[in-house]
């Protein structure tokens, strides 16, 4: 510490201080035009000059270290009649056009000038004359009313790294300009904007909206990103005019970005939107879709915002495909809503049936299980065309023909009920189930012979499975579905139930479990009591004319992608929330940066229907915010309040509005008699069957933004039977054209003897691939089974 | 001067003139970072031009030195620091010299071109011709031996005639000293050009 006078106090100051930091620091003001404590000293402007006791010159307080005992003062006749000059000199060219300009009333020339300067000046020349630079999109440069501090070029150069503004020329020419007098293309941050000190550089957007002086301002925290930086906005009648970063508030201490001091434009702009479409068409034109990848708070906010403050009731999630169609067949056959499945429930059971599905795939712990009970003595039987690890372990493997689940069930039903492997008695009686009748008549043409020829089994097969099932004193059936399945739909799950309750188990013999983490919470949070879900939002062509699309990327995850990327292309607004630019977003009007799954606290609800909380473990990438805190801003934006500060607070709301426990409906069981359809039969123009099917590595399609995980498998591969290949003529790892009646993507094959003959497998995951290209919607969940044709690329 | 060198003149050299000089080298070679320096050396050459021209008005000489001095204590570097010295040493020597420029629209020494008039006192004349002679725009005019005349229309005010005249019948006059008569081919005898030196 070094101790010096100025003007006469006695002050402390570090050693390496400048004058001018020392004397702010202790209440004493300088006045100063190039000072900026972002910035390295510049020394440009000479007002912050002080006498030094025994210095014959003046020292610019702004770059001269303080030094012991110096005696410094800031305020002498000397001085002032110098800071006389130097502002008399700055106004000698600088326009006196405040009058129309935006920044007086906040403007540090004119406050310098008001309290140092002098009402006359001797000097009445060089105004210049040079035009306005309007051209760029956010920022305005008028070097008329430039004085030449240089802050604008140092800050953009020294402290935001960019460089996109310099000092061109020399002497009493010079300007600040972008190189080569072209349009200023940067960050547009704005920082030089708001370190400007007079009206040279202004906000665009900002430009005549009001008088600084007429601004109410507020300080909030800025919604774009983890950042939190304070904005303090610019208010006038209610409206948000503008945002800007002032010294010394809050954490960014007047540093913002382009986001936070243009963003605002973003939530007004979507907001007006909002406004403008719900005034039009009605609420009823604005959709939402929320995720199974955000926590239930960010969904509860979601459903929230649109349904108190849009006042829609169209919300969805991805859970339309999977969940939420578990959940119509649990409510059809079982009369119970909620449904969740328990990871255990594997063991102890003689017997279980797993239907065209690999739960060691899709749910690797609940398939351990599986596996588990097999060790531990239990009959797996295991429907499946294609060879898996449970398969493998299998007690009995039916290799069916993709997609004809329903059939196998149908036809395992019938054998049951032509060997009277069950209790007539029990299953007919109205404490079972109803409809029993009707199921029996639906079932009379599915007899064994019908049913082998449609999935390629034997009847000894056949037989054989159907008595070991029904022969077991305890059972399990499991079948997962999803959106990235088009084998499997609501169907099949009825004839499962059907199958649970023509053997008289209760609904837990039937596990069907939620797809991702957060699908069984999502779908709580969101989907339940939607008017319009995904279905009508996409595929029925109605007037939804805006959507809101949380973590969700239904350009690439929705079946038949052209339909929805020109539904999406439609619409008057599209606004995408996510944590990376997806495809959906690539198509957005505006699209929001949220935080990824554990870049924020919150919890989600898994396929047990047990809610966990996630814990933030690493700070928000960029300037992503939590989805959240996006739509409290946007709400407040739209000047309304979702009643929430924190994450407390919608966990609270979300805990009294919400029971997260099986409703007590009393339980009503029915059979569902549901037929085998085909789906597109294979035909001769398009020979093969195509299945979706998950892969280990990844799940949905963010997973493909891991680079670890895309080191295991990096790209969608076209599997297809040795056989196949040779008949294709398609090497392994060659590049294959597959189209569908829906359209055609290129693939990179993979011959495996895995896949049944006759049949393709694919993987969801990699956006790129775009495999949605080739299905179809079907709004019973799937896409169902597409025929496709695969062409050798050379 | 400025750099602290030195630099001899005579009283042919007009001192305002030769204090613009300078402030063109150093307004020129400003960097513009400070303020005082770009804008102040800009002004001091502008008033220095405006006195020179003839615009010059009674309060300059105190503004260019009160300028000056702040020039001086607020700038960043030398040049700046340096700058103005011309300005304030030609006013402490040759006072004078600025007054006339100013008041009287004189420049003694007859390189302001707009401050002067060249005229040819008849008395002094000997009608040599050596003025005719190096007279480039032709603007002198007489017979041998007979005293000669400047037309005042014409004359660029190049000083030639007055450098090469060796019996001193050149005479430099202020601008206005001639104003109301008729300008062509004038004249001056001693009597008027004593009256008014």
């Amino acid at each position: 510490m070094v101790e010096l006078t100025i003007n006469d106090k006695k002050i402390q100051a570090a050693k390496g201080t400048t004058i001018l930091e020392a004397a702010l620091k202790n209440g004493i003001k300088i006045p100063n035009l190039c000072y900026d404590k972002r910035l390295s000293p510049y020394g440009a402007c000479r007002l912050c000059v002080v006498e030094v006791e025994g210095q014959p010159r003046l020292f610019a307080s702004c770059s001269s270290p303080v030094a012991a005992g110096m005696a410094v003062k800031t305020n002498t006749p000397k001085l002032r009649k110098i800071r006389q000059t130097i502002i008399e000199l700055m106004l000698v060219h600088h326009p006196l056009d405040c009058p129309v300009c935006d920044k007086a009333g906040e403007c540090d020339l004119q406050d310098i000038a008001y309290e140092y300067g002098k009402p006359e000046a001797r000097f009445i020349r060089h105004r210049k004359k040079a035009p306005p630079d309007v051209r760029g999109p956010l920022i305005e440069l008028t070097s008329n009313r430039c004085i030449l501090c240089g802050k604008c070029v140092r800050i953009c150069d020294e402290y935001q790294g960019r460089g996109a503004l310099g000092l061109i020329g020399r002497g009493f020419s010079t300007v600040v300009q972008p190189a080569f007098g072209e349009i200023l293309e940067c960050d547009y941050c704005g920082q030089c904007v708001d370190t400007c000190p007079t009206g040279a550089l202004l906000s665009k957007p900002y430009k005549f909206k009001a008088r600084a002086w007429l601004l109410e301002e507020k300080d909030t925290v800025c919604p774009f990103c983890g950042c939190g930086c304070t904005l303090t906005l610019g208010i006038r009648e209610g409206e948000i005019l503008r945002s800007i970063g002032k010294e010394n508030r809050g954490v960014s201490n007047g540093n913002l970005c382009g986001r936070g001091r243009f963003g605002d434009e973003a939530l007004n702009y979507i907001a007006d939107k909002l406004k403008a479409v719900s005034g039009r068409y009605g609420a009823s034109a604005i959709g939402a879709i929320g995720s199974h990848r955000c926590t239930n708070e960010d969904n509860y906010a979601l459903q929230k915002f649109m349904r108190n403050v849009i006042g829609s009731n169209n919300i969805d999630s991805s859970a339309a495909f999977g969940y939420a169609v578990a959940e119509k067949a649990w409510e059809k056959a079982f009369g119970q809503k909620d449904h969740r499945i328990s990871l255990q429930s594997p063991l102890n059971k003689d017997a279980i049936l797993i239907l065209e599905s690999d739960p060691s795939i899709t749910h690797p712990v609940f398939g351990l299980n599986i596996l588990r009970a097999k060790r531990e003595g239990a009959c797996l039987i295991v429907a499946d065309s294609r060879d898996t690890k449970l398969t493998r372990h299998s007690s009995q493997w039916l290799r069916i023909k993709p997609g004809t689940g329903l059939a196998l069930l149908n036809g395992i039903m019938k054998v049951i009920i032509d060997k009277g492997l069950f209790d007539r008695e029990k299953a007919s009686s109205r404490n079972i189930g109803t409809g029993f009748s009707s199921l029996e008549l639906t079932l009379k043409d599915y007899t064994p012979g019908v049913v082998c020829r449609v999935t390629g089994l034997t009847e000894e097969e056949l037989a054989a499975a159907a008595e070991k099932y029904a022969g077991a004193k305890k059972r399990m059936l499991s079948v997962t579905l999803s959106i990235t399945e088009n084998n499997k739909s609501l169907d099949i799950l009825l004839a499962a139930a059907n199958l649970v309750l023509l053997l008289g188990d209760s609904a837990d013999a039937l596990q069907v479990p939620a797809e991702y983490s957060n699908t069984f919470g999502a779908y709580h949070m969101i989907t339940q009591n939607s008017d319009k879900g995904i279905s009508e939002m996409f595929y029925d062509s109605d007037s939804l004319k805006a959507l809101y699309i949380m973590g969700e990327d239904p350009a690439i995850n929705f079946p038949d992608s052209s339909k929805i990327i020109s539904r999406l292309s439609s619409l008057e607004l599209l606004v995408v929330q996510d944590i990376a630019l997806t495809e959906t977003a690539k198509s957005a009007h505006v699209v929001l940066p949220a935080s990824g799954w554990a870049e924020k606290d919150g919890t989600f609800t898994n396929t047990e229907g047990i809610t966990q909380k996630i814990y933030k473990a690493v700070s928000p990438t960029g300037k992503s915010l939590p989805d959240w805190q996006i739509l409290r801003n946007l709400a407040l934006t739209m000047g309304k309040d979702l009643g929430f500060r924190n994450l407390d607070d919608i966990t609270k709301e979300i805990n009294s509005a919400f029971s997260l426990q099986p409703s007590a409906l009393s339980p009503q069981p029915c059979f569902n008699p549901v037929h085998y359809t085909t789906g597109e039969e294979p035909d001769s123009e398009y020979p093969l069957t195509m299945v979706i099917r998950d892969i280990l590595q990844h799940s949905g399609s963010m997973s493909t933004r891991s680079k670890s995980l895309d080191l295991v498998v990096s790209e969608a591969l076209l599997e297809i039977n040795e056989e196949d290949a040779r008949k294709y003529g398609i090497p392994d790892q060659s590049h294959v054209k597959v189209s569908s009646r829906q359209g055609a993507v290129y693939l990179k094959a993979a011959v495996s003897d895995e896949i049944p003959e006759g049949a393709v497998f694919v993987s969801p995951h990699f956006p790129h691939a775009k495999i949605n290209t080739l299905t179809r919607f079907s709004a019973n969940g799937g896409s169902g089974i597409i025929a496709v044709k695969i062409e050798s690329v050379k | 001067m400025g750099s602290g060198g030195m630099v001899v003149m005579d009283d042919n050299n007009c001192m305002v003139s030769t204090a613009k000089f300078f402030l063109e080298f150093t307004a020129d070679e400003s960097c513009g970072k400070c303020v005082p320096c770009r804008i102040g050396t800009r002004i001091l050459l502008d008033m220095l031009t405006d006195i020179t021209e003839g615009r010059g008005n009674e309060k300059d000489i105190e503004t260019l030195e009160d300028l000056s001095r702040d020039i001086i204590s607020a700038s960043l570097c030398g040049l700046g620091q340096t700058a103005p010295n011309p300005v304030l040493t030609t006013i402490k020597y040759f006072r004078d010299e600025y007054e006339s420029h100013i008041k009287d629209k004189w420049c003694k020494a007859g390189v302001c071109r707009d401050l002067c008039t060249f005229l040819i006192d008849e008395q002094l004349c000997k009608g040599c011709g050596a003025c005719l002679r190096v007279c480039s725009s032709k603007a002198i005019t007489g017979e041998k031996k007979k005293p000669h005349r400047i037309a005042q229309d014409i004359c660029v005010r190049c000083r030639s005639c007055y450098e090469t005249c060796k019996f001193d019948s050149i005479k430099i006059l202020p601008a206005s000293a001639m104003e109301g008569k008729t300008k062509k081919l004038l004249t001056v005898n001693s009597e008027l050009s004593t009256k008014i030196w």
